[in-house]
């Protein structure tokens, strides 16, 4: 029978669509969790939702939509899991790279600060500054109304503001932030 | 932090950058994780109270549908064809269910009929390639397969590393004479795998195509007549050119002995990236050699436009891709080396009758 697992019953369209995207999803995610193992399994949880309700949401022309969905809705409703506190190394570590200090630090910081933020602060936060969607589309996304998307905005821009570690980061010159 | 602009650049430039997902990896990747945690499924009343009261969820998806504890499939009459037919027809096809029954239901459930739906590709006659959705109906191995769905899910092997493969729920679901269906879960091994006796239950079911239906159109019957790809990204507009050696000229497939060219011809039009086979041209002989020279311009000069209508041109599992239109670009490849070349617009007209 087709479909037992994924491998059997996938199709190109799905392939795509997860060639496409998935490394945007896994910035996003990166923000929501925190880690990178964390932001994989998250990912790797929403794409394999996705892929249940793949002919529907195709149908609707709504992949985006739906994955950034589900994303949002496993982080909010992820219990904390044992396996969290183990994360896998790659296989080889002792390799040289260039100095890229200033990414690690400010991944600390944001990663940080983050986490103090309650589940729904945050993905309403990544929602609407890293993803840039609407108070509307931010609200249709994580299925509240757009009065609890702006009310989670506003106490988690508070408390970023009291928290003061992410003032100045952003030097004005491109995307990628100098050390502070 | 006052400045929502600012966050929006911090939080931009935080994330790692990551390479896209290959789809083997959702697939292959391992966990050294312990398997899912089953929720103990006996909880003390006053827990469990406190816990509704309070409007929390607390049963975990991996817990086991059925509770545990064997249970027996009742006996399997098969219902005759016409009717199996018929309930075929009208059994749920959604690919996926939402909601899967656990060994108690399915114990419970008077099975008539297992019904199978599956999407495929079929060709049909001067009419392209189709995704169909086909039912069928189990005509072998069905009282085996009952068996097998009742069995109990197997406890959690703690500290155990377990594959992270996703599995999905069986595609079939179980009839009973009036059309009412079940969605069977499959049994769980300890890392919530499917049972071995299960893989082995289902692969014993023999089915019988009941009806094929046709989904859409996913090859037209040019590109099943012609070889040629229904669909083709126009490389020379999604990828940055800028950085590409200009080819010093000279015919393509350079080292490839004379053989037939065959010319995909793609058109873009909904897709911005992917253009759709409009017809092919296959050239032998001096033909196919007027079409390696004319494929063999220098590199462009100036600024060049993505166009709409481009080609792809195969000697055999060799391709260059040449855009029919503006500076006529050649993505080719010279010894192993991406180069960007230019074509001859009035030789490469005639030789694939563009006009």
């Amino acid at each position: 029978v087709e479909g037992t697992s994924v491998e059997r019953g996938t199709d190109d369209a799905f392939a795509a669509f997860v060639a496409k995207r998935s490394a945007a999803l896994l910035r996003t995610a990166w923000l929501l969790t925190g880690s990178e193992a964390a932001a994989q399994d998250l990912v790797q949880a929403a794409l394999l939702r996705t892929w249940t309700r793949w002919d529907r949401v195709v149908r609707k022309d709504l992949p985006e939509t739906y994955v950034r969905k589900v994303l949002l809705s496993t982080f909010l409703t992820w219990r904390r899991r044992r396996w969290l506190h183990e994360t896998p190394m790659p296989d080889e570590v002792d390799t040289s790279a260039p100095d890229t200090t200033a990414e690690v630090e400010l991944r600390a910081v944001v990663r940080t600060v983050l986490e103090t933020l309650p589940r729904g602060q945050r993905a309403a936060l990544v929602l609407r500054f890293f993803d840039d969607l609407s108070e509307r589309d931010t609200a249709a996304v994580l299925g509240c109304s757009t009065g609890t998307v702006k009310s989670q905005t506003a106490r988690a821009l508070a408390r970023l503001r009291a928290d003061g570690r992410l003032n100045g980061l952003y030097d004005g010159r491109d995307e990628r932030v100098e050390r502070p | 932090m006052t400045d929502e602009d600012e966050l929006r650049h911090v939080l931009k430039a935080a994330p790692p950058e990551f390479d896209p997902v290959p789809l083997s990896a959702l697939q292959d990747r391992r966990y050294n994780h312990p398997p899912p945690r089953r929720v103990i499924a006996v909880a003390s009343a006053a827990v469990l109270v406190l816990v509704i009261a309070a409007g929390v969820v607390f049963l975990s998806r991996e817990r086991s549908p059925d509770g545990g504890g064997s249970t027996s499939a009742p006996p399997y009459t098969a219902a005759d064809t016409a009717t199996q037919n018929r309930l075929a027809q009208s059994a749920p096809c959604t690919r996926l269910p939402r909601d899967l029954s656990g060994a108690g239901a399915i114990a419970g459930f008077k099975t008539v009929a297992v019904v199978n739906c599956r999407i495929a590709e079929r060709t049909f006659a001067g009419q392209g390639e189709w995704e169909v959705l086909v039912r069928q109906v189990a005509i072998s191995g069905v009282p085996q397969l009952l068996d097998a769905l009742v069995e109990p899910n197997d406890p959690a092997t703690p500290n155990t590393a377990c594959s992270g493969v996703g599995y999905l729920p069986p595609q079939f679901v179980l009839v009973d004479r009036a059309g009412n269906y079940l969605h069977p879960r499959f049994p769980t091994d300890g890392c919530g795998a499917p049972k071995a006796s299960y893989g082995r239950a289902v692969k014993q079911v023999v089915w019988r195509d009941v009806s094929v239906q046709r989904l859409r159109q996913t090859r037209s019957a040019t590109s099943v007549a012609s070889g040629c790809a229904q669909a083709w990204k126009n490389e020379n507009s999604i990828e940055d050119s800028s950085g590409i050696p200009s080819s010093a000229g000279g015919p393509v497939f350079g080292s490839t002995p004379a053989v037939p060219l065959k010319a995909c011809i793609y058109r873009r039009a909904g897709d911005p990236m992917a253009g759709n086979l409009v017809r092919s041209v296959t050239l032998k002989g001096p033909d196919a050699t007027s079409l390696r020279s004319a494929l063999g311009g220098v590199g462009p000069t100036g600024s060049c436009p993505a166009q709409p209508d481009y080609a792809v041109v195969f000697a055999g599992h060799q391709y260059v891709n040449v855009e029919l239109g503006g500076c006529w670009r050649v993505r080719r490849d010279d010894g192993g080396h991406t180069t960007l070349g230019t074509a001859d617009p009035q030789q490469l007209a005639a030789l694939l009758r563009l006009h």
